[in-house]
């Protein structure tokens, strides 16, 4: 235990708290710029075959056909690059059996919105992206004293990421419906809700 | 060495630090201690004290500098690849990360995930398990064969499926990688029975061959995640499935 003791006593404190800091620096920038630094992200890996505001249904995943790692046959997905600087974003959408999701995730793969089908009837879902800044975007129908000539969306804020639909593989015997209704779900730009 | 640096040296009888005395000017009159080394009969040995000296403070600052870009980067790498308690919940060889894809994740599920590539469920609704080892420990692999057993949630949807190390799917002719609660058949007491090998099998087979080491991603959708009245309230070693190592080749 002396010797310990002793072994101990040669360290210089300071020197090893000056250690301890410069790692505890290093390792909170390294975590936090990981994100921006990640050599393939999945907005990497996507963004560049996607056009802006437009939903996509991906062909079935297979080996040759996996757009991102990890993302199993198990489902048949459509994306959409949503992009609000030029305006807001509409998303439809119909959940129609559990297994089906509708996700918006940022540019950093962080989920803003999600939504999941439910068993006891469909879910659907009629989304309004609109810019995250401060941007007026005009007043709405209720603000100006009329009726809204349609039910009102969900508004969600967000500048740029991706909308993600997902419909579970049930089977053979479905999988020309569920395509058809990821087919129907929008993804466009709206120059005025109103 | 670096303790010298700190608390200067007294080579000379003057307690200077290191770099007031090597770069000190002479005292007007005086000889700089580089004439006085050379007039003396010990200049080589100065010399060579002082090359060592400097050899000393060189390789302390090197250690110091590996020591904390290994600590740094080591522990950041760690954290952002395995994951603790603090961002994930591990069961037997299973890994969830409790945060995955919310607007609340902590930074190193975020970096998780970015580096994996990948777009996770929201685990407000899903949970996404991820294991790469089997029950016993053993890193999964092709060469191997491997039973999943497991007592499928009642009412949520899930899947299972295998992928080589990267996250890439295993080319098979037989065109199977997943299954999920619509296409896996269920035995009669209720549970799940897959089987991971090279070979072809019955029931619930996944063909591994040829991928080298495996993992398998076990995905269960529950929208009562959210309220905390659903599956989660089961014991954990139920809700996940067994691997158990078949035999290997």
């Amino acid at each position: 235990m002396k010797t310990i003791l002793a072994q101990l006593r040669k360290f210089d404190l300071r020197l090893v708290l000056a250690a301890f800091f410069a790692m505890a620096i290093l390792h909170v920038a390294t975590t936090f710029a990981a994100p921006s630094i990640a050599l393939a992200t999945a907005w990497d890996r996507l963004a560049p075959a996607l056009k802006s505001n437009t939903m996509v249904v991906f062909p079935p995943v297979g080996p040759d056909t996996q757009p991102l790692p990890y993302l199993a046959p198990d489902s048949r997905v459509a994306m959409c690059l949503f992009d609000t600087r030029n305006g807001k974003v509409a998303i439809t959408a119909s959940l129609p059996a559990p297994g089906w999701t509708l996700t918006l995730y940022d540019r950093t793969g962080a989920a803003i919105y999600v939504a999941a089908g439910r068993p006891d009837q469909p879910t659907a879902i009629s989304l309004l992206l609109v810019p995250d800044d401060d941007r007026f975007m005009g007043l709405t129908p209720e603000a100006q004293g009329r009726r809204s000539p349609r039910q009102s969306p969900l508004q969600v804020q967000a500048r740029k990421g991706l909308a993600v639909l997902r419909a579970p593989d049930a089977g053979y015997a479905y999988r020309a419906i569920n395509e058809a209704e990821l087919s129907r779900a929008t993804c466009r730009s709206v120059a005025d809700t109103r | 060495m670096i303790r010298t640096l700190f608390d200067g040296t007294r080579l000379g009888g003057g307690l200077q630090t290191l770099p007031q005395r090597l770069f000190a000017r002479a005292a007007p009159g005086a000889r700089s201690w580089t004439a006085k080394l050379r007039g003396t009969s010990f200049w080589r040995h100065q010399v060579k004290k002082r090359i060592a000296i400097f050899l000393r403070l060189l390789t302390d600052w090197a250690l110091f500098i590996l020591v904390v870009l290994t600590g740094g980067f080591g522990s950041a790498y760690y954290m952002m690849d395995v994951g603790t308690r603090l961002s994930t919940v591990t069961e037997g060889p299973w890994t969830l990360w409790t945060t995955a894809a919310r607007p609340d994740a902590d930074p190193y599920t975020r970096a998780h995930y970015a580096r994996l590539g990948t777009l996770p469920l929201s685990s407000e609704i899903a949970e996404t398990w991820l294991a790469r080892t089997d029950s016993s420990g053993s890193a999964l692999h092709s060469s191997c064969d491997y039973e999943l057993t497991l007592r499928p949630p009642e009412s949520s949807w899930w899947s299972i499926a295998v992928f080589d190390r990267d996250g890439r799917l295993i080319q098979n002719a037989a065109e199977r990688y997943a299954f999920t609660s619509d296409t896996a058949a269920i035995s009669p007491d209720g549970r799940f029975v897959g089987l991971l090998s090279r070979s072809a099998g019955g029931g619930n087979w996944l063909p591994t061959s040829g991928a080298g080491n495996l993992s398998v991603v076990y995905t269960v959708i529950d929208m009562s995640l959210a309220t905390g009245t659903g599956d989660e309230a089961r014991d954990l070693s139920a809700r996940v499935p067994d691997i158990t190592a078949k035999g290997c080749r």
